[in-house]
């Protein structure tokens, strides 16, 4: 067993920790924290990949910007309190969906043969670059359109309170 | 290159980037007391040791020795948290900087995403500390102080973006070499301005340092901190000040490239230069309002950088063919 190897099952008990701890607490703030480290340590597990340009992006967007905007959104709300949260009545049902979504992703790991690359993968970054504007160019766009929907909307919902 | 240190060599990076952070804080706060009292027609401390060297020093000491206060209704891990999470992307960030040949930590092939993503986290720190210390004027602090990271962050990005098209790397030693030549600050000026204001917006410098805005806040998100917990926002502060002038050393001055002398001298004189133009700003601007604040990046740097970015790339495909 590698170096590498040993942190990758080390990062991975600290996403899984992280994340069992988030959904877990009643405190809100807490479970965004562990939201943010549960990211960071899933940013590791790319870099360990040799997905270094993911790896990078999923702290950029994830860490600085959405963990950011959900303590953001926390803070300006009532809800900000530092009570614990009751408990929900859904529970049942969130976990029902949180056990069919979960098989399915361990079906698809599982059940899917992925290619081996002997030695060392290559720079991953001008593969991305031309798989998005190239083949994945309508996926790309798609999303595109829908952050930008996505904001118009917001815009729209903040304006009609004022008035 | 391997892609993973032994953890005995990441561990030993991480104590040398600890203590340059540490070093170069101790050095930037005696550098800006000095600059200040000069721009300010004061001659600041000159009673610790010659000419006032060892003042910092002193008061490091008197720092760590104070007594670690907390608030009795501050939220008690989050209080902790709060100024680790400053502290730690100031230091991370400077795994990249290409200091000369043999003084790269890490050349990583993104090594300027990196750059423009790692102190992103410092924001979670500041709003945690501000939020921890249940009181108005760090809250507001932290509120504010994150709001205008985010929204300079993205003409910030944006400008970087151009000197990436144009070196059509994101490696920080390939970035030094495209610029051989001729540094950037040539091709691309407009980037190097917004760059060079939008990094005085997100190290929180005055005319852009609303969160911590004295007449307002007292002292913004560490109102309520001192000792060690206060001495890391100022690591973080300081290390995060010279990691952005060494990214405009690197991104547009051409790092160590330069004549006779060594690589390692040519980028921490430049970076140096770039330091003393952000504390001379500081002492010689008013601060913004924090309306003026938002309105500035929204409505002038936003726009400002998306025509730059669209012209550079028009202007590349047109020399570029």
């Amino acid at each position: 067993m590698t170096a590498s190897d040993v942190l990758f099952i080390i990062f991975g008990v600290i996403a899984a920790a992280c994340a069992l701890y988030g959904v877990l607490t009643r405190y809100l703030l807490r479970s965004i924290v562990a939201l943010g480290a549960f990211l960071t340590a899933v940013a590791g597990e790319f870099y360990l990949l040799a997905a270094d340009f993911v790896a990078v992006v999923q702290i950029f967007v994830y860490v600085g910007g959405i963990v950011v905007l959900m303590l953001f959104a926390l803070m300006l709300s009532t809800s900000g309190e530092r009570q614990p949260l009751a408990g929900s009545d859904r529970r049942g049902l969130g976990s029902l969906l949180a056990y069919v979504l979960g098989g399915m992703v361990v079906w698809a790991t599982v059940g899917t043969r992925l290619p081996v690359v002997p030695g060392r993968l290559p720079a991953s970054v001008p593969y991305l670059g031309r798989a998005l504007l190239g083949g994945q160019v309508f996926a790309f766009e798609v999303l595109g359109v829908i952050l930008l929907a996505a904001v118009v909307a917001a815009l729209a919902l903040v304006r009609s309170e004022r008035l | 290159m391997s892609t993973v240190l032994t953890l005995g060599e990441g561990f030993g990076l991480g104590v040398v980037a600890f203590t340059l952070v540490g070093a170069i804080t101790t050095v930037f706060v005696l550098l800006e007391r000095r600059v200040s009292a000069r721009i300010q027609m004061r001659v600041g401390p000159t009673r610790t040791g010659p000419h006032g060297l060892l003042q910092t020093i002193a008061d490091i000491v008197k720092l760590l020795v104070k007594e670690d206060v907390r608030p009795e209704y501050a939220d008690p891990v989050a209080f902790r948290l709060g100024p680790m999470l400053t502290a730690v992307p100031a230091v991370l960030s400077f795994v990249v900087i290409p200091f000369g040949a043999p003084l790269v930590m890490r050349a990583l092939n993104v090594g300027i995403v990196y750059f423009l993503a790692v102190p992103g986290m410092t924001v979670v720190g500041l709003l945690l500390a501000g939020w921890a210390s249940y009181d108005n004027y760090s809250f507001l602090g932290g509120l504010r102080s994150s709001a205008q990271f985010i929204s300079y962050e993205i003409p910030r990005t944006l400008a970087v973006v151009t000197v990436v098209m144009l070196a059509g790397s994101l490696n920080t030693v390939d970035l030094l070499d495209a610029q051989k030549p001729v540094p950037y600050i040539v091709l691309l000026p407009v980037s190097f301005v917004i760059y060079m204001a939008t990094t005085l917006a997100e190290v929180n410098r005055i005319p852009f340092d609303i969160p911590e805005a004295e007449s307002e806040l007292v002292a913004g998100y560490h109102t309520e901190y001192s000792g060690f917990r206060w001495s890391l926002f100022f690591l973080a502060e300081y290390g995060a000040l010279y990691a952005a002038a060494a990214f405009a050393t690197l991104l547009f001055l051409g790092g160590g490239n330069g004549p006779v002398l060594p690589a390692v001298v040519w980028f921490v004189g430049k970076s140096l230069v770039v330091v003393f133009v952000f504390m001379w700003v500081r002492w010689t601007l008013p601060r913004f309002r924090a309306d003026q604040l938002m309105r500035l990046a929204w409505k002038v740097f936003l726009p400002a950088s998306l025509v730059n970015l669209v012209l550079a790339a028009f202007v590349m495909m047109a020399v570029g063919s």
